[in-house]
């Protein structure tokens, strides 16, 4: 190409679809001369003309084609459907077995860390501990409001005991061993031994008859 | 008045088939245009046309509703095309004979002409990379602007105007050694 680089703009237009008139004729006059931007040109002219008859040169029915797409999706949602229904038959919910064991882990841990911050039973026993230590009658566990059964005492060390016992529920609970809730259990284990299940770790009782623990 | 694009995304989305017939018969042509015109091949391009309504069918949830659902469906035929030129690459050679069956030819001259011309075109757009056989086939059979077909291809309408003035030179390069080769 001789000047040609300088129609490029105008080539660029013209194949965008946009072509400058000015431009447009100042490069038609320079195709007289340039076989090379002729035949860019020619180009261009045949891919319009193909493309703006291309349905009546090739286009044919599409029908067909449709039809087969429409009858796949239909097939693909039916076994999609009867599989879904299959399984939900068959096995509600199949994991894999290691997705099974990290479950597994995951409620243990989660589990163990609940335990170990569920202070519910606590709460529970201080409440019941207070009410004891109100209590005007505590001296006298038959006539202690609460019923105490399936008590079970170990000691941890010189300053707390571990008592586990029955009132409306199973309550476990950690207390000094000054507790006045302590004191009132114990005082019922032993006045009441048949209703406790390991009085006799703990008896140590002074001759007064006071408890001491 | 007819339902709009969005309306029947919805209805399709919520298992509509008479819905999603209905998208297909909208939008079908334009896919064949563009599988068409990259494949090279009539039949290559009812398998593409096939393969991507089936997938659009799939993506259908991910195409958002204020979008241009026309340049959605071309970018997804055009990805699609794209993928089979380059899978079927070993094959291309010797696909002139299914390339463009006269469908309704105006005489038996007039087709002739055309199917020589056509054939001529195909094989100068052999050696185009598959982005710019889209952008030809989007321009010129689709009518597509430089601004639509930037947004189909993913690409600035800069790149898609040079793209295509690069095609239509090394075309006819490969146009003038197709018909030096044939006399």
């Amino acid at each position: 190409m001789k000047d040609c680089n300088r129609f490029k703009e105008s080539v660029q237009s013209l194949i965008a679809g946009s072509p400058r008139l000015e431009q447009l004729e100042e490069f038609v006059e320079h195709c007289r001369t340039c076989s090379d931007c002729r035949d860019l040109f020619e180009m261009h002219r045949t891919l319009t003309d193909l493309g703006s008859r291309f349905d009546e040169l090739a286009m044919g029915s599409l029908d067909e084609t449709r039809a087969l797409v429409i009858q796949e999706i239909a097939e693909k949602d039916r076994h999609r459907s009867r599989s879904g229904r299959m399984r939900a038959a068959s096995s509600p919910l199949i994991l894999p077995p290691l997705t099974t064991a990290a479950l597994f882990a995951i409620v243990f841990v989660l589990g163990f860390i609940v335990s170990r911050f569920d202070d519910r039973s606590l709460f529970k026993a201080k409440d019941i501990s207070d009410k004891a230590f109100l209590s005007e009658s505590l001296k006298n566990a038959d006539s202690s409001p609460y019923v105490f059964s399936n008590v079970a005492v170990k000691y941890l060390d010189n300053q707390r005991i571990f008592v586990e016992f029955d009132i409306s529920r199973r309550v476990q609970i950690v207390e000094p061993t000054h507790s006045e809730l302590v004191k009132e259990i114990l005082m019922h284990s032993v006045l009441n031994p048949a209703s406790t299940g390991a009085i006799g770790h703990f008896q140590n009782t002074t001759s007064a008859g006071r408890f001491l623990y | 008045m007819g339902f709009s694009d969005g309306q029947l995304v919805e209805e399709a989305l919520g298992g509509s088939a008479v819905a999603f017939e209905q998208l297909m018969a909208r939008y079908e042509r334009l896919v064949f245009k563009i599988a068409f015109v990259c494949t090279g091949r009539h039949d290559s391009a009812l398998d593409v046309l096939q393969n991507v309504f089936l997938k659009i069918h799939r993506k259908l949830s991910h195409y958002r509703i204020e979008g241009d659902f026309r340049n959605w469906i071309a970018r997804i035929a055009v990805n699609e095309s794209i993928n089979w030129q380059r899978s079927q690459k070993r094959h291309r050679a010797d696909s002139l004979d299914a390339a463009m069956p006269a469908v309704s030819p105006p005489s038996q001259e007039q087709s002739v002409r055309d199917r020589e011309r056509w054939e001529l075109i195909n094989r100068s757009m052999e050696t185009l990379k598959p982005m710019c056989r889209a952008a030809i086939g989007l321009r010129y059979f689709e009518g597509m602007s430089v601004h639509e077909i930037a947004h189909a291809l993913g690409c600035r309408e800069g790149t898609v105007k040079s793209m295509l003035f690069r095609s239509l030179q090394q075309m006819r390069l490969n146009m003038g050694l197709s018909k030096e080769v044939v006399l």
